[in-house]
């Protein structure tokens, strides 16, 4: 186990360091650059060259990317080129906001795709059956950004002062309002989401409810609400935990789209509008935050896999499974 | 030794018509209906850049979907914008299949030895980014103008494809890869093998044929993915630029005259983008189910 996860962190550092030279050759192979979003119009040769030399980019390439990783080590992530600020900064004020509207709709949504998905299996091919599987498909087609859309006409146009359907509140400032404020993009980004888990869960019960040792816990006389309890959600659990963290895959984009459209300050919002004002170093340092959090991400839900499974556990210790 | 005709296939994977369900039939109409809008619309609507001298008229017996800011006809602009969302989404998932079918067949053959290693590590470093956050940040480097890529220009629209496609490749290419594995395995693979077939005509012949319904039938759900991701792109303002339509930058111009009452330029290129993405979901889980039926048999 501990061999797997050193392993396995091994790999994160690795591409993640892939990522950042990819990152770095990138920046200085693209045409303009910092440098021209810097200095604006028709800049005189001495002005490109004084903030050439600011910013290193006279010294030999590895003497720069050697710095660039040294910075990046320390957390020092640069100056945000149009404000001015240290982006370590702009993201401690981004970040809380992203997060708190990616947990909020990820609670929200796997406790209604668990729900749904487990009464769809229950009550196979009744009404509430064909409800789920017809809601499923059209939900898991919206366009998270439409609806969120969809959601400010509503909101904003014809149902006014019910829900706030722009901008966003600290929570520090008014508890309440931020909450409000949280519920029209948590539902917009995770519908999606929370459809695709309650197909998955409902297939996977119903493929255990299929299974011998099913047929023979029924046959020794265990009780119904037992066998659903300890049996069949126990083990269709497993395929569903896969999903429930393929969706903070999903979560990172669908911040950005949904935090456009709301008008969010997070995360999302300010790579967009980064890169449509250059402000590289900004940019740069939302993308590998937003990196880094989905890899970190990813690691934890195979880990959370090899704690739910027993069988991959064994395989692990034994040294079968690769 | 000229004998290389292969015995009778096991599993006959033959397209027939097989008795679909009514989610089935749903996504068969929901997308021949985005398909006409895409083939034909752009036909029968005439030029999308004509100004019809009306700002934001409502949809009616004039315009069907109404007009936008700039006065255009909006029933022209979402027909455009659906055949180039649908053209991009078909380029991207191609050219995709194009890179990672011969990698997972090759993947698959050599399943456990370090040709599959190679690959898979390779597609797994591409896994590890979140598709859309890659190509929001290649796109948002390069600039949303041509690039340059050694002789070749790449317009904005180009590096859309390109991008979809590379995020693409892992998932094509891991499907490509299990069918092949379990593939090899059958008796006439080894026929071949001791008939003296060479390797490349192996895999590139008879293996290929046998591992590519269930990969296309991934690939038809993916266009459904990529017409979404294509729109999300151009909703930023980072995909398809204008003057050229395509659904997402059609949705990114209509937010700020949204709250202005324009709904229907909001709307209604959404409604198109769901009925496609509904479409290309409901008809490829059929596809799938009579795969696997057709499988079982």
């Amino acid at each position: 186990m501990l061999r797997y996860v050193g392993r396995r962190v091994a790999g994160l550092a690795l591409v993640l360091l892939i990522v950042l030279t990819l990152v770095f050759f990138m920046l200085r192979a693209a045409p303009g650059g910092a440098v021209d979003a810097y200095l604006g119009m028709n800049p005189t040769p001495e002005k490109r060259a004084e903030v050439e030399h600011r910013f290193g980019l006279d010294q030999p390439l590895w003497v720069q990317y050697a710095k660039f990783l040294g910075n990046l080590a320390s957390g020092d992530l640069g100056n945000s080129l149009f404000s001015d600020r240290p982006v370590s900064a702009i993201i401690g004020e981004r970040l809380p906001v992203t997060l708190e509207l990616s947990l909020a709709a990820f609670l929200f949504w796997v406790a209604v795709g668990l729900v749904a998905g487990a009464l769809a299996a229950r009550r196979r091919d009744s009404f509430v059956d064909g409800c789920v599987r017809v809601i499923s498909v059209v939900a898991l087609s919206i366009p998270s950004f439409w609806l969120a859309l969809v959601l400010v006409v509503v909101f904003g146009l014809y149902i006014k002062g019910v829900l706030p359907s722009s901008g966003w509140t600290p929570f520090t400032q008014n508890p309440w309002d931020n909450l409000r404020g949280v519920v029209l993009p948590a539902f917009a980004l995770g519908l999606g989401s929370g459809a695709i888990i309650a197909r998955t869960l409902r297939a996977s019960m119903i493929e255990t409810a299929q299974t011998d040792y099913v047929s023979f816990a029924r046959a020794m006389g265990m009780s119904e609400r037992r066998l659903l309890r300890q049996i069949t959600l126990r083990n269709a659990i497993i395929p569903t935990a896969t999903v429930i963290g393929l969706m903070l895959g999903v979560f990172v984009s669908g911040t950005v789209l949904v935090e456009n459209v709301f008008n969010i300050p997070g995360i999302g919002q300010t790579i967009v509008g980064s890169f449509r004002q250059h402000d590289y170093p900004l940019a740069i340092a939302c993308t590998l935050i937003t990196a880094s959090v989905f890899l970190v991400a990813n690691l934890a839900v195979d880990l959370l896999y090899f704690v739910l499974n027993p069988r991959i556990r064994a395989g692990f210790l034994n040294g079968t499974a690769r | 030794m000229v004998m290389t005709r292969v015995p009778p296939r096991s599993p006959a994977v033959r397209p027939r018509l097989p008795r679909l369900s009514a989610l089935t039939w749903t996504g068969v109409v929901l997308l021949l209906l985005f398909l006409v809008l895409a083939v034909i619309g752009p036909m029968v609507a005439g030029d999308s850049t004509v100004r019809t001298g009306e700002t934001l008229a409502a949809p009616g017996t004039a315009y069907l979907f109404g007009t936008d800011h700039l006065q255009r006809d909006l029933f022209a602009r979402t027909a455009e914008g659906a055949r180039v969302s649908l053209l991009v989404a078909v380029a991207g998932v191609g050219f995709g299949l194009v890179v990672a079918v011969p990698a997972g067949l090759v993947a698959g053959y050599f399943g456990g030895r370090w040709p599959d290693d190679v690959i898979m590590r390779v597609l797994e470093a591409l896994q590890a980014l979140p598709l859309f956050v890659f190509a929001l940040f290649v796109i948002g480097v390069t600039g949303t103008g041509d690039s340059e890529l050694g002789p070749l220009t790449l317009t904005s629209t180009a590096k859309v494809v390109l991008l979809l496609g590379v995020g693409f490749i892992p998932y094509f290419a891991r499907v490509t890869r299990s069918a092949t594995l379990v593939e090899v395995q059958e008796d006439y693979v080894d026929a071949l093998r001791v008939l003296g077939v060479p390797r490349w005509r192996v895999i590139g012949g008879e293996i290929l044929v046998n591992v590519l319904p269930p990969v296309l039938v991934q690939a038809f759900l993916w266009i459904g993915v990529a017409v979404f991701a294509e729109s999300a792109l151009s909703f930023l303002g980072l995909g398809i630029q204008p003057p050229q339509p395509s659904l997402g930058n059609i949705l990114g111009d209509a937010t700020g005259y949204m709250l202005l009452g324009a709904w229907w330029y909001s709307i209604i290129p959404g409604l198109v983008i769901l009925v496609a993405t509904i479409g290309f979901n409901l008809v490829g889980d059929g596809l799938g189910d009579a795969l696997d039926a057709d499988g079982r048999r």
